[in-house]
């Protein structure tokens, strides 16, 4: 049909028509048609892997190669993934260092069928997601082979974890007005990523909205430890040291990023706020007892 | 052979199946595209302007030099300057960023005090979250309705002053009072009440003398309107020094 079309179509059409007919190929091949789960919209990725048989974190090119070939005739246990078996075979792999790709957020094969998975596959594959990125974004590794991917494969269920915790752990920690202290903590969280995002956009900044809520709700990661350690032991010293190590920590893990993300003569009115922010919760975790 | 697909017509934004008298394009026209105002993405109309971040990004167009620059000024009232500087390119980053640091400030300042004061007493002692709480209230609700309630004043005396230069001007005004409750941990009661009432004054001045050389343009009533100004200023002043450091057991 594309080829017979006296009009002249954008540029971006014929690409989205090449990409319908390759998805109708590739669902005729799968069997039963895959319905795609919602998903969050994020940059264009490289797709990582979902199946439980690899790690989400990167598998070395050499084990992924040498998965491509038996992952069609292997003995997969029927219940788990059974779109994700044709995938490889039909797609050859496109470069990239990840390995097999069995995402269909990126456009280019039939989805797992995370419908039908057991449910602890979802568990699992959203927890490994939230500890890999947790372990780039606050401990960040100048050597990684992959600085962008904690950026690319954001979600939002970690930062609520943590932000929740925090609030939980402040909670116990008081001795009057629980309700109340959660009730701040909470709200001053999640409306300081909010503002902290807008003030960034306002700024002129270049970020994507909820990859910023993101980043900074893994970087609250720190002070949940801190947190939990002043309302185990409950002396004001120790506190003090704890909470000013684990802020400088959350800050440096929030510098990168943020003050990349705008303008360098502006990085200073763009990381203010952050500080200001996170030497608050501190302070509120140094103040409940 | 006619088409059935309907064609759009070109309505600024470039559609996606144009006429069928247009060459095919390539990629690099759209390097070329003469600048008519389609790089901004798709922009509400009419009153959800007001909903959009794209319609605040003008009043956040500072940088740290100017931010600083700005503070400054509001330090040494009796300059003057800041009018000039702010009338064109009047900001909301400074005011704020001021008032949420004041709060901060004041919350843990406050809490800070009374701790203290509790622990010299030997009496047992709660931190009170609705510091922070009530702190807020006073502090966005003064920035948000005082130029507010004057922009409206000033509209009715037909001197009208823009109301994004009020937020700026009432927001650095408040700057001042950070440096004074770091200074009122000091315990001497005296000590504090004259920090508050030296920062009170030099914050009203601040406004009072900004504003005067545009209100004097109003008539005969200008000096009440300064006087009320000023007088606003040192209230706020003194309610501060009040609920945050009066200690009640």
């Amino acid at each position: 049909m594309s080829h017979s079309d006296t009009i002249p179509l954008h540029s971006s059409s014929q690409s989205d028509i090449d990409e319908i007919e390759n998805l109708i190929n590739a669902s005729v091949q799968s069997g039963p048609a895959t319905v795609q789960p919602a998903r969050p919209p994020s940059p264009p990725r490289i797709p990582v892997s979902s199946s439980p048989f690899l790690q989400s974190n990167l598998p070395p090119p050499s084990t992924a190669a040498a998965k491509l070939p038996p992952l069609p005739s292997s003995s997969a246990p029927p219940s788990v993934l059974p779109a994700t078996v044709p995938a490889p075979a039909a797609q050859p792999p496109h470069g990239n260092s990840a390995g097999s790709n069995n995402y269909a957020a990126s456009g280019f094969g039939p989805a797992p069928n995370t419908l039908t998975e057991p449910v602890w596959d979802t568990v699992k594959r959203d927890l490994s997601r939230i500890v890999s990125n947790l372990k780039l974004v606050v401990f960040p590794n100048p050597f990684r082979e992959d600085p962008g991917k904690a950026l690319r494969d954001w979600d939002l269920w970690g930062p609520f974890f943590f932000i929740v915790f925090l609030g939980l752990v402040l909670s116990w920690s008081a001795s009057v007005k629980k309700s109340e202290v959660f009730a701040v903590a909470f709200a001053l969280l999640a409306a300081g990523a909010v503002i902290l995002t807008l003030n960034v956009l306002l700024l002129g900044g270049h970020i994507i909205f909820f990859q910023s809520l993101s980043l900074l709700g893994y970087c609250l990661f720190p002070l949940d430890v801190g947190a939990l350690i002043c309302m185990l032991k409950d002396n004001v010293i120790l506190k003090i040291v704890v909470v000013c190590v684990t802020l400088a920590w959350s800050s440096w893990a929030a510098y990168p990023f943020m003050s990349s993300a705008v303008n360098p003569r502006r990085k200073a009115l763009a990381l203010y706020p952050v500080f200001l922010m996170y030497v608050s919760v501190g302070f509120l975790i140094i103040a409940i007892d | 052979v006619e088409s059935n697909l309907q064609t759009f017509p070109p309505s600024g934004a470039q559609g996606k199946i144009s006429g069928a008298s247009r060459p095919p394009r390539d990629a690099d026209d759209s390097f070329s595209k003469p600048v008519n105002g389609i790089e901004e993405p798709q922009q509400p109309g009419g009153w959800l302007r007001a909903f959009s971040v794209a319609s605040y990004k003008p009043y956040f167009d500072v940088d740290t030099v100017d931010v600083l620059e700005r503070i400054k000024d509001s330090l040494f009232p009796f300059n003057g300057s800041f009018n000039e500087k702010t009338t064109n390119n009047p900001d909301l980053y400074g005011p704020f960023w001021i008032c949420t640091t004041l709060i901060f400030v004041a919350a843990s300042i406050g809490t800070f005090v009374t701790y203290v004061a509790h622990k010299v007493e030997k009496k047992e002692w709660n931190y009170d979250i609705n510091v922070v709480t009530w702190s807020a209230g006073l502090f966005y609700g003064y920035v948000t309705l005082v130029p507010l309630a004057l922009y409206v004043i000033l509209k009715y005396f037909s001197a009208p002053s823009g109301l994004v230069q009020l937020f700026c001007l009432y927001g650095y005004s408040l700057f001042i009072f950070i440096p004074t409750l770091c200074l009122s941990i000091v315990p001497l009661e005296i000590f504090r009440w004259i920090v508050a009432g030296v920062a009170g004054f030099m914050s009203a001045s601040f406004v009072a003398l900004n504003l005067r050389a545009h209100i004097m343009s109003a008539g005969e009533r200008w000096f009440l309107i300064v006087a009320g100004i000023f007088l606003l200023q040192l209230a706020l002043s003194v309610v501060l020094k009040m609920y945050l450091f009066t200690v009640t057991f």
